[in-house]
């Protein structure tokens, strides 16, 4: 192992150009419960969401679908649909020939000319209403020639296994995305499991996963001849201009693209999908706005879904319980394509970054199958990989009798990279799982894994520790604008959607606390390339890691412009003026304040003072180069759970959870509960009970529904903790760093630790739905029985 | 949501002799709505076939007074009006004093927004929950086809392990285990008559294209509940693989008359586990004359899924219906364990 000195750089705001210094003073504002500002306008039914807007001489669209999982569209014929009376556009792909949209960025035909999953594209009608577009969609005669299909990883990675995508270059032979595995690995995979007194495997297996948005995806797009004006219901509204302009030739500039409001996107609603792209075309075509709208089940099997997994593991460790040697080999059906393929080593970035251990090789394959695309959802890999690892990791320490939390600890990691040795900007993992092990009553685990097993209902404690970026992603193109107006207002255009996560509210924040107002004299204008800069969608938790410093940056440069009005009036030099809560006042005076109001008076009518910010990159470069490029920046943290596990029906039922996230900072702490509480609920529907079913002949979803595609209700709710570990990391907005996306990661493997405390089986598949865990309870007792040897005790 | 109904022609019927005429006069395309709990969501998901056309014409009953009470008769039995929501069951004084096992059940329907609309004869008369028929791409047996697509496909939760036939989809009603074991009747009205048809002869088995033996043509008006023995005491056990919205993987419907420590009268149902409400006699047989304890709680309980085979993704219900049958038996006998 080589040892390189890390390159030392001065933590700094990560911004582009100056910043004024901090007020260095008490926040007022960053850190207070403050309620959301969009939430009186969604509990009255006041907000607009894209499927609310209803536009005079407005068309609705309908898509037909293929009904094959794997055919040759051989013939389309729109002749008696086009008849239909109120029919005024059709879209197929014998008038569409050349026309590329865009799956997230990867370019494809508009329409295909070979469907690869069930529910794929066909052509898409715009009708006077949505009945007759309903009723043209089924008079839309198409004649298929139906080819072989393959829908399980496994029959997929055979020689003889019908190729998915035909005509696509990434996939040159066979099946495998790239047609290689992503490898990562370091030191002597073989020497290592030669140095270890124990090899512990197993295999794991995950499942699809849907982001189960309440609202579904809905857009209206309406072409005035000269400008494309698209209410969306998108996590980026930058994202969707570009892409519908790359798409339909259009300059960026005649697109507008508009999601104040969001109902739920969990990383679906990324990008512009091929839907939005047909209702620009159909309203291009007709002169006409053009609604589009999913229903429930176009929602489930039109949107990605998280890859399902197939994952060896195999861990070898030495008597004391140090790590010597780590494997994996990670599968992922990808489906028909996504753009996750395109992140190849997400899924094994975490095993071979987590645990400090010499010797490891780890392998990723994404492989095509006649399923529906994946894509993001909520932690899209990083999900697969804590809960394959963290179930591993916890078989690993048991095999060496050693505690789940202690085992973690000793083989703690402090570096990003571990040949390398360079630390991360800040990393807490030791504190987090320290904090979820106080919370959830980490003592009881002896007890309850040694406790006599009698009466059906038994309670179990496990954990599981996670790393996620969370600290803004490339382009890191973020700006924020602040306007100081003569009348006190001071106005934030930022270019972001926020998704539901309380974005819109958490970056008024940051502005208010900057400026030194209160919050209500901070005025946002979001969810609107018309109305700010160019921002990233919300995704990645990015959001106050990426907009957070350039918010701060623009907010001070638009404040010490309002000093500088003020500073002959109270005869101090700008860089001794503060401001808070309203006021303005001098450091060593305070009670000779101004308010900030009266201070704008001062201001032109004409000539408000302004305020920019842009965010400068992240040192290193992205896509991460492993092993030589470590990544140095991102968030960490932990969850436990306690659960009670019946072993004569298989029921789990979560009692409690504690979660602790590495912030940074927090700005809100209601909004970061949200997330705590949002995360640890997805994670227990992964766990627990979600698990769509596809018909093995036909590849068909049979539970596109909300009944049968089991999310949790609040009946499922456990008592929750959220916890928040604060650290400084002074490359962020008063530290703080992302959080929607991580804190789902770890409650799998957790419940699933738990469950193994509670009863002394190792699940080994994801969901753990009563039927499996009641087989492999029962399946334990007879094997007990047949070699009648008495119940191991973890 | 964009689910639109297809067009459809909607009366609202003032007497159950005028909804008779209706659906007399326009067939097997006339339908009974009252909660229209799952009737809606059929049509709206277009599940349809040659043995059961998309309705044009939707007879509301709603309207019809009497079709929504609760009486309690001379001789102490109940007639519910098969209006009457599961919401209304759930809160009845009359129900909760002498069948509140029926209560028990309507608790576990569903959700609180369903049971505020759903109606007991609604209940009985919902079609099965199997994904393939519900998904309009799979024309299975029972909307006309002549196949079963999920005893070679995917038949992990509401399929059943007992009465295996053509379809094996499970019964999915939690009331008709609660109402056969405690000897209910319907009475169905047409155009010219009126008949009562004992519970345990109203559903059909698996190889019948309907559930139950109702004609397009029948109301069902209301549900008559017998009058139950002094001491009698009933439990309704269901589990599920969620807490709410969910039917049962397997259910079990105990009434027990218990006296002086022996068992005169056992009733054993199950739902969740066969194409009908599955009555066990033998584990009745098991239970009568004894003490119920432990023991003879296990004994019935086996006894009652003794005929269950499986199919290779439900054989972990037999486990299953023998714990819930076995607890029912237990509570019921207000012996609980644990």
């Amino acid at each position: 192992m080589t040892q390189v000195e890390p390159e030392e750089t001065q933590p700094h705001l990560l911004v582009k150009g100056w910043v004024p210094p901090s007020l260095d003073r008490d926040f007022t504002v960053v850190g207070k419960p403050v309620n959301r500002i969009d939430a009186p306008e969604k509990v009255t039914g006041r907000a607009r969401y894209a499927g609310d807007m209803k536009l005079p001489n407005m068309l609705h669209a309908k898509i037909l679908r293929s009904p094959y999982s794997h055919a040759r569209i051989k013939r389309v014929d729109t002749g008696e649909a086009a008849r239909l009376h109120g029919v005024r556009a059709i879209l197929t792909k014998d008038n569409t020939r050349g026309w590329s949209t865009l799956w997230y960025w990867v370019p494809q035909p508009a329409f295909p000319e070979v469907v690869t999953f069930v529910g794929q594209e066909v052509a898409v009608v715009a009708a006077d209403d949505i009945d007759t577009a309903r009723s043209a969609v089924n008079k839309i005669e198409v004649e298929y020639e139906k080819l072989p299909a393959v829908f399980d990883v496994q029959d997929a990675l055979k020689n003889d296994a019908p190729r998915v995508l035909v005509d696509d270059s990434d996939a040159k032979e066979g099946n495998i995305f790239g047609s290689n595995p992503s490898v990562l690995s370091r030191g002597d995979i073989n020497e290592g499991f030669k140095a270890a007194d124990f090899v512990v495997e197993g295999t794991y297996k995950t499942p699809f996963q849907y982001p189960g948005s309440l609202q579904t995806r809905t857009c209206v797009a309406q072409w005035d001849g000269s400008r494309l004006t698209v209410y969306e219901s998108c996590q980026g509204v930058w994202e969707v201009r570009e892409q519908l302009a790359r798409s339909l030739g259009l300059e960026p500039r005649a697109i507008r693209v508009v999601t104040k409001y969001q109902g739920g996107g969990f990383g679906g609603k990324g990008g512009a999908q091929r839907f939005v792209h047909y209702a620009a075309k159909l309203s291009m075509m007709t002169k006409r706005p053009v609604r589009l709208e999913f229903d429930r089940a176009e929602e489930f099997f039109l949107h990605p879904r998280r890859s399902a997994a197939l994952a060896h593991f195999k861990s070898g460790v030495r008597k004391d319980g140090t790590l010597t040697a780590m494997y994996a080999r990670v599968v992922l059906n990808i489906g028909s394509g996504g753009n996750y393929g395109r992140v190849p080593y997400d899924a094994i970035m975490l095993p071979h970054t987590l645990y400090r251990c010499p010797n490891t090789y780890f392998e990723q394959l994404g492989v095509h199958t006649n399923l529906q695309y994946s894509g993001p959802v909520r932690s899209p890999t990083m999900m697969i990989a804590v809960s394959c690892l963290e179930a591993h990791v916890d078989e690993v320490a048991e095999a060496v009798g050693l505690d789940p939390i202690d085992f973690r600890l000793l083989n703690y990691n402090p570096y990003a990279d571990q040949e390398r040795r360079t630390r991360f900007s800040s990393k807490s993992l030791d504190k987090a799982m320290k904090s979820v092990a106080d919370a959830i009553g980490w003592e009881r685990r002896r007890q309850y894994a040694h406790s006599p097993r009698s009466g059906p209902r038994r309670r179990g404690l496990g954990m599981a520790t996670y790393m996620y970026h969370g600290v803004g992603l490339p382009p890191y193109e973020a700006n924020a604008d602040v306007i100081i107006r003569r009348d006190g207002t001071c106005e934030l255009h930022a270019g972001v959607t926020d998704i539901g996560t309380g974005s819109a509210t958490a970056l008024s924040m940051i502005a208010a606390e900057e400026l030194g107002v209160e919050m209500d004299d901070v005025q946002i204008a979001y969810g609107d390339t018309d109305s700010a800069r160019f921002a990233s969608p919300s995704m990645g938790s990015r959001v106050i890691p990426e907009m957070g410093p350039a918010v701060l940056q623009a907010a001070a440069e638009a404040r010490n412009r309002l000093f500088a009005v003020v500073a002959p009036t109270l005869q101090v030099p700008v860089g001794e003026l503060r401001s808070a809560g309203g006021y303005i006042y001098p450091a060593s005076n305070p009670s000779r304040r101004v308010a900030f109001k009266d201070a704008c008076r001062e201001l032109d009518q004409g000539s408000p003072v302004a305020g920019h910010g842009s965010r400068a990159p992240n040192p290193g470069s992205f896509p991460r180069k492993p092993n030589t490029d470590p990544m140095s920046f991102a968030t960490f943290g932990a969850a436990a759970a306690e659960v009670e596990v019946d072993v004569e029906t298989g029921e789990v039922r979560v009692l409690r959870t504690a979660t602790a996230h590495e912030f940074g900072r927090v700005i809100n702490p209601k909004l970061s509960a949200s997330q705590h509480y949002g995360g640890v609920l997805m994670g227990l529907g992964f766990a627990l009970l979600e698990e769509p079913l596809s018909d093995g002949r036909t590849g068909a979803m049979l539970n596109p529904d909300l009944h049968q595609y089991r999310m949790p209700t609040s009946l499922e709710s456990p008592e929750m903790t959220p916890i928040n570990i604060e650290g400084e990391d002074s490359y962020f907005a008063y530290s703080a760093k992302g959080a929607g996306e991580a804190i789902d990661t770890g409650v799998p493997a957790a419940i699933r630790n738990a469950v193994h405390n509670a009863t002394g089986v190792w699940l080994r598949e994801y969901p753990m739905t009563s039927d499996r865990v009641l087989s492999a309870i029962k399946k334990k007792e007879r094997e007990e029985l047949k070699t009648d040897k008495p119940s191991a005790e973890p | 949501m964009l689910n639109e109904l297809p067009p459809v022609e909607h009366i609202d019927a003032r007497s159950v002799s005028e909804a008779a005429r209706l659906l007399a006069k326009h067939g097997p395309r006339a339908r009974v709505i009252a909660g229209g709990t799952d009737l809606l969501g059929l049509m709206k998901d277009r599940v349809e076939g040659e043995s059961m056309p998309l309705p044009d014409l939707l007879v509301n009953t709603k309207g019809i007074s009497d079709m929504g009470v609760i009486r309690l008769k001379d001789d102490g039995g109940l007639q519910i009006g098969a209006n009457v929501t599961l919401a209304e069951i759930q809160v009845s004084e009359l129900v909760k004093e002498r069948f509140d096992i029926l209560r028990q059940a309507c608790e576990s329907v569903a959700t609180p927004q369903i049971r505020n609309v759903a109606t007991v004869a609604g209940n009985l008369c919902q079609r099965p929950w199997c994904w393939y028929f519900r998904q309009p791409a799979f024309d299975c047996f029972k909307k006309g086809g002549r196949l079963c697509y999920a005893i070679t496909g995917e038949h992990q939760y509401y399929f059943s392990v007992m009465g295996l036939g053509v379809c094996i989809a499970a019964h999915p009603s939690d009331l008709a285990p609660s109402l056969v074991a405690l000897g209910a009747s319907v009475t169905v009205v047409d155009q010219n008559d009126r008949r009562v048809i004992p519970l345990d002869e109203f559903f059909t088995g698996p190889r019948q294209r309907f559930e139950n033996v109702l004609r397009s043509d029948e109301i069902i008006v209301d549900i008559d509940v017998p009058s139950q023995a002094d001491g009698t005491r009933g439990v309704y056990l269901k589990s599920r693989p969620r807490h709410s919205w969910d039917f049962a993987l397997a259910s079990s419907a105990v009434l027990l008359d218990v006296s002086d420590g022996r068992c005169e009268r056992a009733r054993v149902v199950m739902g969740g586990l066969a194409p009908y409400p599955y009555r066990s006699r033998a584990a009745e047989d098991v239970l009568k004359g004894k003490a119920v304890d432990e023991h003879s709680a296990k004994e019935a309980a086996r006894e009652a899924m003794n005929d269950a085979k499986g199919l290779p993704m439900n054989r972990y219900k037999l486990d299953l219906g023998r714990t819930i049958v076995r607890r029912a038996i237990l509570a019921a006998a207000g012996t609980v364990r644990d």
